[in-house]
């Protein structure tokens, strides 16, 4: 074997280490997985979508680890890397969908709350104008007068977070103030039922 | 080694290599559904270590899985993704059990929490009933309950944590409306009446002593009405009062139970009176038209306005909150106890509330 043959087996393997040792983190496909999760991050998706939100940033965190163990090596390897910011890709916008479909959802729900609590409230107060006031439902009546006013502020206050976007709020006030309103309205219904006759003695 | 030796030695030896080659997809499916129930039962960042660790191994345990799957058939090696599977599903199972027992201990904290906020605030609510001047009190308790709905949706809606948050704001709200009441209260007893309250109470609890006979106090703060005999508590019952509460009676539809020392006129039986029972008093006695008249000659009452009258103890009370026009109302059964006790002539005292150094 000549001297040049020699050197032929040292030459492949300095070229292999150099081709392994520089390869490249797989940059594009960090920048879309990023955009991914920042487009999550906007749909408030640690809001309206917690676990999937969390799983992707997991992934991402796991890739990143995965991209920074590679870069302090001699000899890289970045495929698990790509393998692994490709599932944070696919996580993020997996969160962004389930962000923007969950919060619709609640928008929805909320609505609707909104619209069975001014319906139970207007039942309330239909009711309150009808009870009889006698000595025996004044008091009772005053206090449930001061109770839809408080419903009704409650109300104003579930639509002004129904427009600010804070369905959750919306829809748990808005139940509230339903809940409530029937519950006065049951009141009402009964206190007819109880109509005293006679008129009231003046003290 | 012969060529036949050989190719049969290779074929015997393939399948082993092959089975040692497949991928581990049991564990990773066991893993990723533990990892959905964990985040169904709301696992996040700040939940158990295992849960991050096991997110973390099923994350390598797949993304080592695709790598090998690329590779030719023969130089697929799973032993690592086998491994990160292994662990992964063990943590991933572990983390699972500990966030839904996190997630039914948040459930039971919340529906415990509600149920203790709900009867907060009705004990809260009868305690304002008493308070003069309440409105604030009774409005802000009246958005404790709005935050006790709120919290009951978020129950419902499986959203424990939230549910426990809106809780702690509700017992916060309580909490707020109970100083306020403590503080009205405060205010009422050491007004500048409590010197006449006290000196009536003392009168009441004397002349009982003496005579040996039944006295009435009547402690309208408290909402309590106490039958002495002999200077002694006889019996105590709960009351209801006049709309304005602890308000005193100055004139006719004023709707507030009067102050004063009084007796019974007349003790009236089922059938005549609207009441189911009633001890008529003297109301007005000669310090309430003085006092009526001071009134109307310094303009704070109209001159056509009267005095009003038919100031009882009667029955149909026991509904924990003021409804009379200015009358003392007892549960039927309480009237039903206290009318064979007194007599016509009986002293009744009825006081803004009586000082706790008299207190019968």
């Amino acid at each position: 074997m000549t001297t040049r043959l020699k050197f032929i087996p040292f030459v492949a393997a300095l070229v292999l280490l150099v081709a392994v040792g520089c390869a490249k983190a797989p940059q594009e496909a960090i920048d879309a997985a990023k955009a991914e999760l920042d487009k999550a991050t906007q749909a408030q998706a640690d809001v309206w979508a917690g676990s999937e939100y969390q799983a992707a940033k997991q992934a991402m965190d796991a890739a990143q680890a995965e991209i920074d163990a590679q870069s302090q090596k001699w000899i890289k390897n970045y495929d698990k890397a790509t393998e692994l910011v490709n599932t944070a890709k696919a996580e993020s916008t997996k969160a962004a969908d389930a962000a923007v479909a969950n919060k619709e959802q609640t928008r929805k729900d909320a609505e609707a709350a909104i619209a069975d609590a001014d319906a139970a409230l207007q039942t309330a107060q239909a009711s309150l104008k009808a009870a009889p006031r006698t000595k025996d439902s004044k008091a009772d009546l005053e206090l449930f007068d001061n109770d839809l006013k408080a419903l009704a502020t409650t109300l104003d206050d579930a639509k002004a977070a129904q427009g600010s976007g804070d369905y959750k709020k919306a829809l748990e006030q808005a139940s509230s103030a339903k809940d409530k309103a029937a519950s006065i309205n049951q009141q009402l219904e009964a206190a007819k039922a109880k109509r005293a006759g006679a008129r009231p003695v003046r003290k | 080694m012969p060529g036949k030796t050989r190719l049969g030695l290779v074929l015997a030896l393939l399948p082993a290599a092959l089975s040692c080659t497949r991928p581990p997809h049991a564990d990773l499916e066991a893993g990723t559904a533990a990892m959905k129930r964990a985040a169904e039962s709301g696992w996040t960042e700040d939940g158990p270590a295992v849960c991050a660790s096991a997110q973390g191994l099923l994350l390598h345990a797949q993304a080592e899985v695709r790598l090998q799957s690329k590779r030719w058939f023969l130089a697929r090696d799973y032993d690592e993704a086998i491994r990160l599977a292994r662990g992964a599903r063990a943590d991933a199972e572990s983390c699972a059990e500990h966030t839904e027992l996190i997630k039914e201990r948040t459930r039971r904290r919340a529906e415990a929490g509600l149920r203790s906020l709900e009867q907060r605030i009705a004990a809260a609510t009868a305690l304002a009933r008493q308070v003069p001047d309440g409105e604030t009190i009774k409005s802000d308790l009246l958005q404790a309950e709005i935050t006790l709905g709120e919290g009951r949706a978020s129950l419902e809606r499986g959203q424990y944590e939230r549910a426990d948050e809106t809780m702690a704001r509700g017992m916060r709200q309580v909490a707020g409306a109970l100083a306020d009441i403590r503080a009205a209260f405060d205010a009422f007893a050491t007004g500048p009446r409590r010197s006449t309250w006290r000196r009536w109470a003392l009168q009441t609890i004397d002349e009982s002593r003496r005579s040996g006979g039944p006295a009435i106090l009547v402690d309208k703060l408290r909402r309590r009405l106490y039958l002495l005999r002999g200077g002694e508590v006889e019996m105590s019952y709960p009351v209801d009062l006049g709309i304005a509460g602890t308000d005193d009676k100055t004139q006719a539809g004023d709707e507030a139970t009067p102050e004063g020392r009084y007796r019974i006129t007349e003790v009236r039986g089922p059938g005549q009176t609207r009441y189911y029972r009633a001890l008529m008093l003297d109301y007005p006695n000669d310090e309430d038209r003085a006092n009526f008249r001071r009134l109307q000659r310094t303009g704070r009452i109209p001159t056509r306005r009267g005095i009003g009258s038919n100031i009882e103890i009667h029955g149909k009370g026991g509904r924990g909150q003021d409804w009379t026009q200015g009358c003392v109302a007892l549960d039927n059964d309480d009237i039903d106890d206290l009318v064979p006790r007194v007599r016509v002539g009986t002293s009744v005292t009825i006081a803004g509330t009586i000082p706790d150094d008299v207190t019968p």
